[in-house]
């Protein structure tokens, strides 16, 4: 309770900040209850309950009840779902716009007036909205979807054996297809999506995760400090050491702990294609894997194990 | 036949709602507006998904026959509100609105219209943003792959080891687009991201439609303008992902998207009506299509809450201070058209 309360506290400011639109709410509120102007029951009504309800989602005690009631599965920001935000711009805005541009003069004009008074109030939104979430092809998403079509239509293996494939690989396939199991999915590392099941991951998961994080953000990613211990503690390989061969031991080590796992088909980018041509040659010799390549596609490439 | 899918969602909601208003205003002869039967449809064909999925995550009917009994419970829904439609339509043929009133400019109207086109244009036809958290296409996937409902965990493919969250389990969204789209050739990502916003945006203007009906009366220019200005905070409000502008831009199909969007206004315009007598049928479809679509708290949802909270509101407004303080307000009540 008291982890909601701290949320509600600090919440309004963090909500104000994402959305500039609730100074126009309470501008509108208040015209509307200092102006003490004539309106309709129902007009009356929407107000009365913005008013409580805005008041319910700004005072910290009752926003605490609220997000409890909301499961607590949400943050703070959605009880903002409650309060009509919306409406109460729209509705305001209409008659603002009708008495200010003077609609009930019939001159001929008045439909200009109101043309002018709505660029006007579009400033304003755009003024204090939250603009910038455009939809547009990622370059990245969409050579992973090219990837995943791959996988399901060029590679039969991938019905059969568990994926191991770099993150936005496998968002895409599981977006792409249902026939392709994965070693991880999406709720290894977006903890919304891990809400949905009670089932977590293996600590060798996690690592394979993180290896596979290095793998694809390239040198410039420092390897997470969980990965290193592992690397150093489990598989005994000095990780700082700047050789080649070391690197290749640890690499080594990471695919059979893939295989161990129940992965067989891997996918990694292009780029690395030597780092792993090496590992996967240590691999034979180190613990009798036998690793080959299937094939090359959208920048990466699919291997099978075993 | 992606047309004919179409007309499917335009129709099928329309008609089962048109039958359901027919039955709740029977001894009344008011007009029953095609926005008010869509919505009410809508809310029916949610129940049914529901149902089925329940059958389906219960029962361990699998998809196929999930899919038989949806188009069967369909076509019989169908049958019955088209013969009802019809004894009421040869009655009282003024009593189906199908388009607003005639009369006023088209400039509103048309300026409406292509805003909607726009919005309607932008999320069909463009590629989907991942909305945070949501499993909802990795989900129609695995339920077609395994041919039943959450056999497997939908992010990777393998069966669950600790299990899921009854209450996410319970949770009937997924299994309704899966049958809405398991007639039809259309990929499940499509229908998902990009078809079934345009029908949840759509739900959210007739929403918005019904309330400015309500607040505006017969003036169709302050509706339009309602309807404008709707259209344009969704445009200029959609930069984060609790806002109505993202919701119906970027992720309609999401359950509190069709919650924000669709349940809530229109639980706002069934509140706002204060005939409680005739609109708490559609309030408690609201509240239990609120329950299918979306996590609540044990059932109870925001639509729940909202309702209580305008319920609230009506009786201390019927009270004396309340009616002292409102009249220093606001003045007297001044009666317009």
């Amino acid at each position: 309770m008291r982890e909601l309360l701290q949320s509600a506290l600090y919440g309004p400011g963090g909500y104000f900040q994402s959305n500039h639109m609730v100074a126009l709410v309470l501008g509108i509120l208040l015209y509307f209850f200092a102006a003490g102007r004539a309106l309709k029951a129902r007009e009356k009504r929407l107000l009365a309950v913005t008013a409580v309800l805005l008041a319910l989602v700004l005072f910290p005690g009752s926003a605490a009840v609220l997000m409890l009631y909301q499961t607590g599965f949400y943050s703070y920001h959605w009880i903002w779902s409650l309060a009509p935000t919306t409406l109460c711009i729209a509705w305001g805005g209409t008659l603002l716009l009708w008495e200010l541009t003077g609609q009930q003069r019939r001159d001929g004009k008045e439909g200009w007036r109101l043309a002018a008074g709505m660029a006007a109030l579009l400033a304003l939104f755009l003024l204090t909205g939250n603009m910038g979430n455009l939809r547009s092809a990622d370059k990245e998403q969409e050579t992973a979807r090219q990837m995943a079509v791959y996988l399901e239509e060029e590679v039969p293996e991938s019905g059969e054996a568990l994926l191991w494939a770099p993150r936005p690989v496998l968002e895409a396939v599981r977006r792409q297809t249902g026939g392709i199991r994965l070693l991880y999915g999406r709720n290894m590392w977006e903890p919304a999506a891990a809400a949905y099941a009670y089932d977590t991951y293996p600590m060798e998961q996690q690592r394979l995760f993180d290896w596979m994080e290095t793998i694809e953000k390239g040198d410039a990613y420092e390897m997470p400090s969980g990965l290193k211990t592992y690397l150093e503690d489990v598989a005994a390989v000095p990780v700082d050491s700047q050789e080649q061969g070391s690197q290749a031991a640890a690499d080594a080590y990471m695919l059979q702990l893939a295989a161990r796992q129940g992965s067989g088909l891997w996918v990694f980018p292009a780029r690395v294609t030597e780092r792993i041509t090496l590992a996967c040659g240590l691999l034979r010799e180190e613990y009798g894997l036998h690793v080959q390549m299937l094939g090359e596609a959208a920048g990466y490439t699919v291997w099978r194990c075993g | 036949m992606i047309i004919f899918l179409w007309l499917m969602l335009a129709l099928v909601p329309w008609l089962i709602g048109a039958a359901v208003q027919a039955v709740l205003h029977w001894k009344t002869s008011e007009v029953i507006h095609m926005t008010d039967s869509w919505i009410t449809g809508s809310l029916c064909c949610i129940g049914l998904g529901e149902a089925l999925h329940l059958l389906g995550v219960f029962g361990h009917l699998s998809l196929g026959r999930l899919h038989i009994l949806w188009c069967g419970s369909l076509a019989v829904l169908c049958l019955l509100a088209l013969a009802l439609v019809t004894g009421v339509w040869l009655k009282h043929r003024e009593r189906f609105r199908i388009l607003p009133q005639k009369g006023g400019s088209f400039v509103l109207p048309g300026f409406f219209l292509l805003m909607v086109l726009t919005q309607v244009v932008y999320v069909y036809c463009m590629p989907a943003i991942t909305a945070p958290g949501d499993i909802t296409v990795e989900t129609l996937r695995s339920f077609q792959a395994t041919d039943g409902i959450y056999l497997v965990n939908p992010l990777t493919g393998q069966a669950y080891v600790q299990g899921m969250s009854m209450r996410y389990k319970i949770l009937g969204l997924p299994t309704l687009y899966t049958l809405i789209g398991s007639g039809f050739p259309v990929d499940g990502g499509v229908l998902v991201q990009n078809l079934m916003s345009v029908v949840v945006l759509a739900g959210a203007y007739m929403a918005y439609y019904r309330i400015a009906r309500l607040l505006f009366g017969d003036d169709l220019r302050k509706k339009y303008l309602l309807l404008i200005l709707v259209a344009m905070v969704f445009w200029c409000g959609e930069g984060a992902v609790w806002l109505d502008g993202y919701a119906a831009l970027h992720s309609a199909w999401v359950g509190t998207s069709i919650r924000n969007l669709v349940l809530l206004p229109y639980a706002l315009s069934l509140g706002l009506e204060k005939d409680w007598r005739h609109t708490w049928p559609c309030m408690v479809l609201c509240v239990m299509a609120e329950a299918c679509v979306c996590w609540t708290f044990n059932g109870l949802g925001m639509c729940l809450l909202l309702l209580a909270v305008m319920a609230a509101l009506d009786k201390v407004s019927a009270s004396g201070p309340y009616r002292r303080l409102s009249s220093r307000i606001f003045g007297r009540e001044e009666e317009r058209p």
